[in-house]
């Protein structure tokens, strides 16, 4: 199997050509049939060990983070490099040429990249106003931009520019209308839900060109991206089984040199007894589940990761794979693996506050109470009890939802009949 | 052959056996319909919306089913199934019962109309008379309907030959919801009007796929402002106009814009 080069792994597309991965037909098949039943219990099942598995144990976060490093935002960023240097080379005549937008999804850094990409390009940052600014109309934060107002600019996270309350959109219409009026050249990172919104409140999409986002990643491009992820040292240190059947999640790039055939790509990835590999669908779940946003798959990917206790993994990356030996990770099966769920309720605010929260990008729990009239203790009261479901998490005051959870919510909310995006 | 017909012939005997299998049969008939309707209670309670509406409608047309089943099992018990005795039973029973129970036929025929024409069903909210709220439940000759004050209100389907029936959602889920607000002539309209089509954007409840709409009318008394916007679910067509006048009102404040009241005798003259 030939290496695959990142740029290509990470692609930027248009946003009406996006298309999330799809289903097995079998597993629509079980979440139809558990979903209707689920309709019927009051209480949630009662989760058991994935694993019968007793021998098999959850990884501390620091070994995770070695066997499945964070990603490297850089091949990410080359992506966008490719599709904005195009667009840069665009002239004033032509119709794209002022305002480019690109929209990420949840969790997907598309604010870090578009700041990286404005300081490589040493474009004016426009940083997002304050909270009581958008509230007030931002008609003091809005006369900034006329100082230079000549130099192209970028605008990180168009999310954090308005809220959706009453008084929350003054700023963001009036920004929009000094870019249209003023058409200074501006590339604009906004997340998917804020897109959605904004589509639908003041037709933002009527403004400027299609945007860009990044392409699904489907589960050939899954299988690759974790594959690159546990490489030490280049080398491939680890294997990974599924717990039931013993069957290859990633098939091993280990091959069986037969004399005479030096053909990599008829060779196929073998098991240790020298025959031909099969591999699980788990992956094809992964994409589909997480909707091709990778930053989801690959917190669902860590989730059922697991050791067996004499498992040699530190060992492994402490010898910093010296030896040819591979070390054997298990992978909880798909049908097993206990996502968090959005538990039954019937707290009407419940839909809202999670719907308020990505429709935001996340918020502190002040401004959720006063952007839904809700409140403080009864928000607090919410957020708390989404958070003891592994549904919500808060980093320096700031709520959001988990990428664990995020499928769960999405279609929670789309079922619901809720403004989702289009990812 | 002499043409007459002794109607007594066309029955059969009537003995302890018939009478007892009619009763299990409409026992059976009476079980089942209302095994359908705590069914479909349960399921229209867990369902999200989008689904309550597609299963509820198809209620009606079970409790039919059944009833034709029943009916059709029944008739062969009592009557020898031949054309002739058919016409003429039914033919002298209809005579009778049509004079005895005129209305109450009426209504079966009038369910019977509803149910093909669609008029209403389970899930709509409706406006009959001058009552107001979602149809619960349609039995054969009556209507169960549930008011905002949770009162049931159960009206004969015969309404339909001579009343208008006022549907608000005919089956879908969105439902047109109107805040009213009415305010002193001396303020800046155009300001007002882009306030409250922001104040229905920021509602929770707001169903974004819908137009949202601010009508404007200039009264005598003042200006009267209908902001007019559609929820995700119909249900919560009442939280939803109530959210929408209290962000109203508090936006609205902020501007210094009046609200005006009038005394009821004028306002009742107006409002005819």
């Amino acid at each position: 199997m030939t290496e695959q080069d990142p740029i290509q792994l990470w692609r930027y597309i248009r946003l009406e050509e996006f298309s999330k991965p799809k289903e097995p037909t079998k597993e629509t098949v079980r979440k139809g049939v558990l979903g209707f039943l689920k309709k019927f219990r009051r209480t949630p099942p009662q989760t058991e060990s994935a694993i019968s598995h007793t021998d098999l144990h959850v990884f501390p976060p620091d070994v995770l983070d070695k066997v499945v490093s964070p990603p490297d935002w850089y091949e990410q960023f080359s992506a966008l490099n490719v599709v904005l240097e195009d667009w840069l080379k665009l002239t004033a005549d032509q119709e794209e040429f002022s305002a480019q937008i690109i929209v990420g999804a949840p969790y997907s850094g598309t604010s870090q990249g578009v700041t990286h990409w404005a300081t490589t390009q040493r474009w004016r940052i426009i940083e997002p106003p304050g909270i009581e600014q958008i509230f007030e109309g931002g008609k003091d934060w809005l006369s900034q931009l006329d100082t230079g107002k000549n130099m192209p600019l970028v605008i990180p996270c168009l999310e954090r520019f308005y809220l959706r309350h009453h008084d929350g959109l003054t700023l963001i219409r009036k920004l929009l209308g000094w870019l249209w009026n003023n058409r200074c050249r501006c590339l604009i990172g906004c997340d998917s839900w804020a897109w959605a919104y904004l589509c639908k409140a003041i037709h933002i999409d009527s403004l400027f060109p299609n945007p860009f986002i990044l392409e699904a990643f489907d589960h050939e491009r899954l299988q690759h991206w974790f594959q690159s992820l546990s490489l030490i040292s280049g080398k491939e240190c680890f294997v990974f089984r599924q717990t039931d059947n013993g069957k290859f999640v990633i098939p091993p790039k280990k091959t069986l040199e037969t004399p005479g055939n030096n053909n990599i790509q008829t060779k196929k990835p073998l098991n240790n007894s020298g025959k031909p590999a099969s591999v699980t669908n788990f992956l094809n779940n992964v994409a589909s589940y997480s909707r091709g946003i990778p930053w989801v798959a690959w917190a669902i990917w860590r989730y059922s990761l697991r050791q067996t206790p004499d498992g040699d993994v530190l060992k492994t990356i402490q010898e910093d794979a010296k030896t040819d030996r591979c070390c054997m990770l298990w992978v909880i099966p798909w049908s097993q693996l206990n996502l968090p769920i959005i538990p039954y309720t019937k707290n009407q605010k419940q839909p809202f506050v999670l719907h308020t929260l990505l429709l935001h990008d996340g918020l502190p729990s002040q401004v959720l109470s006063h952007v839904l009239s809700i409140s403080d203790v009864e928000i607090i009261q919410i957020l708390h009890h989404l958070k003891n479901d592994g549904i919500l998490d808060v980093e320096q005051g700031i709520w959001r939802v988990t990428p664990l959870s995020y499928p769960s919510v999405r279609q929670f909310l789309n079922s619901e009949g809720y403004l989702v995006d289009v990812i | 052959m002499t043409g007459d017909i002794n109607i007594t012939q066309a029955f059969h005997g009537i003995n302890k056996t018939s009478i007892v299998y009619i009763a299990i049969i409409i026992a059976a008939y009476w079980l089942l319909t209302k095994l359908i309707e705590r069914l479909f209670f349960l399921l229209e309670g867990r369902l999200s919306g989008r689904f309550r509406l597609y299963i509820l409608p198809s209620m009606p047309l079970f409790r039919m089913f059944f009833l034709i089943v029943a009916i059709m099992i029944i008739i062969p018990l009592v009557i020898k199934p031949t054309l002739q005795n058919l016409i003429a039973v039914l033919g002298v029973a209809g005579l009778a019962l049509g004079f005895a129970f005129k209305d109450y036929i009426s209504c079966i025929i009038a369910g019977i109309t509803v149910i093909y024409e669609r008029c209403y069903r389970p899930g709509d909210w409706v406006k009959i008379g001058d009552a107001y709220g979602e149809i619960k439940s349609l039995g054969l000759r009556t209507l169960k309907l549930v008011t905002p004050d949770d009162t049931i209100v159960t009206i004969p389907h015969t309404k339909i030959w001579n009343t208008n029936i006022y549907n608000a959602n005919e089956g879908k889920r969105e439902l047109l919801c109107v805040a009213d607000f009415y305010f002193h002539p001396k303020h800046d309209a155009a300001q007002v009007r882009q306030k409250l089509y922001d104040v229905a954007l920021a509602s929770p409840y707001i169903n974004l796929e819908r137009q949202i709409m601010v009508i404007v009318a200039e009264k005598p008394w003042g200006t009267h402002y209908r902001l007019k916007a559609y929820p995700i679910e119909s249900r919560d067509q009442f939280q939803f106009i109530s959210d929408l006048t209290v962000r109203g009102k508090t936006a609205l404040s902020k501007m210094d814009v009046k609200a005006i009241t009038l005394p009821i005798a004028v306002k009742d003259n107006y409002n005819q």
